[in-house]
């Protein structure tokens, strides 16, 4: 017996959630469907690399499928905790990966161009007004060094050399500007987009 | 770097996954007792989520398809019976759905109906966002409990379904060849960094810091409660073509190798069983040695 046709399009994340300790394929589809998009879009733009970017997916959904007690909707959307795992396993490869070229080129690590613009690839007209709207209230370093730090996976040491800036001003000006943000994108991550 | 004042500097960075191991291990520590602290990290990975929005983007229309090939193999070796069942009483919950789903997950899963769409999906998230929260994720944690150790149960599952189709039936060659199929394709993932990150975001993983006489960490050693390991290097760096880094565990009986890592190591596998002492990384000659020829240049403490 499974739950009736559509009824999962109805039902929360965190009762999802529940279904999926209790083996529901269909409520791993329909979270699946909600978030995939997200998840999968992440770690292609983290990796640049659409084969290891599926298989953070995979990982990703797989371990929710093993481990969902691990979700507390206590501690936040499952979205966002989605889009966490599968942040720090993609900086997690990009790292090790990073460090494989520096072990074989022997060169130090190049100090980064950030060159990405974040208002670059607003997919949602509705969603780009609200994140620009969050992107504005921040200053030009507090933009890059977030760009920096969340979509290119470096270490806040590592933005603090590329922009030129002491690693404290780097780890201020990010808690500063994810602050600053906040009233804008808090409600977006619970929003599917 | 472990009082309040100097670890709330790193929230922000922290949930972007920007800090070091060691600043990592010590704001997770910090976490576990400060709630005010991890109010603020979740709002920050709120933040970050609203960010990724960005970068949405459609994945492959299969990939589900093999997400779900791949929990095949999780369910049969972990549901050999419809042990949940029971417990289903203990769900007041509010949403009908919930009750009506059985513990063993329907066959043959349509997969095209998962693909993501995000045009849907925002309907539907919309229409989730207004229904009753659930009473507690404890539910699927107690129908995991009998679930037992999922992710190490899986392959040995695995395994011991495929020897015992090879002892009973010559058919079932064609079982064996696709979890062989599928064994192969976890193994290749990205290789052993992707099994190693695995079991480093395990919490129920030990992780051990290996560190030099200055107190930097040279590398991390992870060990599973299975006794599976993982050598880690962060700032190893490369020898000359004579010499090796050497991985050893020091206990009461002294040292035992766990392995010749090369001039310039990677992520490298081992397996320990019982208590482990320390962990340590000699240099030694070309080859290995039967024993640390000096001092160790990274240990545990």
């Amino acid at each position: 017996m499974t739950s009736p046709p559509g009824s999962y399009e109805s039902m929360s994340d965190a009762n999802l959630v529940i279904s999926i300790g209790r083996y529901d394929q269909d409520a791993l589809a329909e979270i699946y469907r909600r978030h995939g998009a997200a998840v999968f879009g992440l770690a292609s733009r983290l990796l640049q690399d659409r084969n290891l970017a599926e298989d953070i997916v995979q990982t990703v959904f797989v371990r929710l499928w093993e481990q969902p007690e691990r979700f507390d909707p206590e501690r936040g959307a499952l979205r966002s905790f989605l889009l966490s795992h599968t942040h720090g396993r993609a900086v997690d490869l990009i790292r090790v990966e990073t460090a494989r070229r520096r072990r074989e080129d022997k060169v130090e690590a190049q100090a980064i161009q950030p060159t990405y613009d974040l208002e670059r690839e607003v997919v949602d007209l509705a969603t780009a007004e609200r994140v620009k709207a969050a992107l504005a209230q921040l200053n030009d370093n507090e933009r890059r060094a977030i760009e920096l730090a969340y979509f290119q996976g470096r270490t806040y040491q590592e933005v603090a050399i590329a922009l030129d800036e002491p690693e404290g001003t780097v780890k201020s000006r990010i808690r500063a500007g994810l602050k600053k943000m906040r009233v804008d994108l808090i409600d977006v991550s619970h929003e599917v987009l | 770097m472990n009082g309040h004042d100097e670890l709330i500097e790193l929230l922000g960075v922290y949930a972007l996954d920007a800090v070091s191991p060691d600043e990592r291990r010590a704001i997770e520590a910090h976490l576990e007792v400060c709630a005010s602290c991890r109010a603020e990290v979740a709002d920050h990975l709120e933040v970050a989520a609203g960010l990724s929005a960005l970068s949405i983007a459609s994945p492959p229309d299969d990939l589900f398809a093999r997400i779900l090939r791949g929990l095949d193999d999780t369910t049969d070796a972990a549901t050999p019976t419809p042990g949940p069942v029971p417990r289903l009483h203990m769900l007041t919950a509010a949403d009908p759905a919930v009750g009506a789903s059985v513990p063993v997950p329907p066959a043959g899963t349509d997969a095209t109906a998962a693909t993501a769409t995000t045009a849907t999906a925002a309907t539907a998230a919309t229409a989730a966002d207004a229904s009753p929260p659930p009473a507690s994720i404890d539910v699927a944690r107690q129908a995991r409990a009998d679930r037992g150790r999922g992710g190490t149960m899986k392959v040995g599952a695995i395994i011991a379904a495929a020897a015992v189709v090879i002892a009973v039936l010559g058919l079932g060659l064609i079982q064996v060849t696709r979890h062989s199929r599928e064994l192969d394709q976890q193994l290749a993932q990205p290789g052993i960094e992707l099994a190693a990150d695995q079991a480093r975001a395990d919490p129920a993983s030990r992780q051990l810091p290996l560190k030099a006489a200055d107190g930097t960490t040279g590398a991390v050693a992870v060990i599973t409660p299975t006794g599976s390991g993982y050598l880690i290097p962060e700032q190893l760096d490369p020898l000359p073509a004579d010499r090796t880094y050497q991985l050893w565990v020091i206990g009461d009986a002294g040292p035992i190798s766990l392995g010749v890592l090369g001039n310039e190591p990677g992520v490298t596998g081992f397996h320990v069983q019982g208590p482990v002492g320390t962990v340590a990384i000699t240099t030694e000659a070309n080859g290995g040695a039967p024993a640390p020829t000096g001092s160790p240049l990274l240990a545990t403490t």
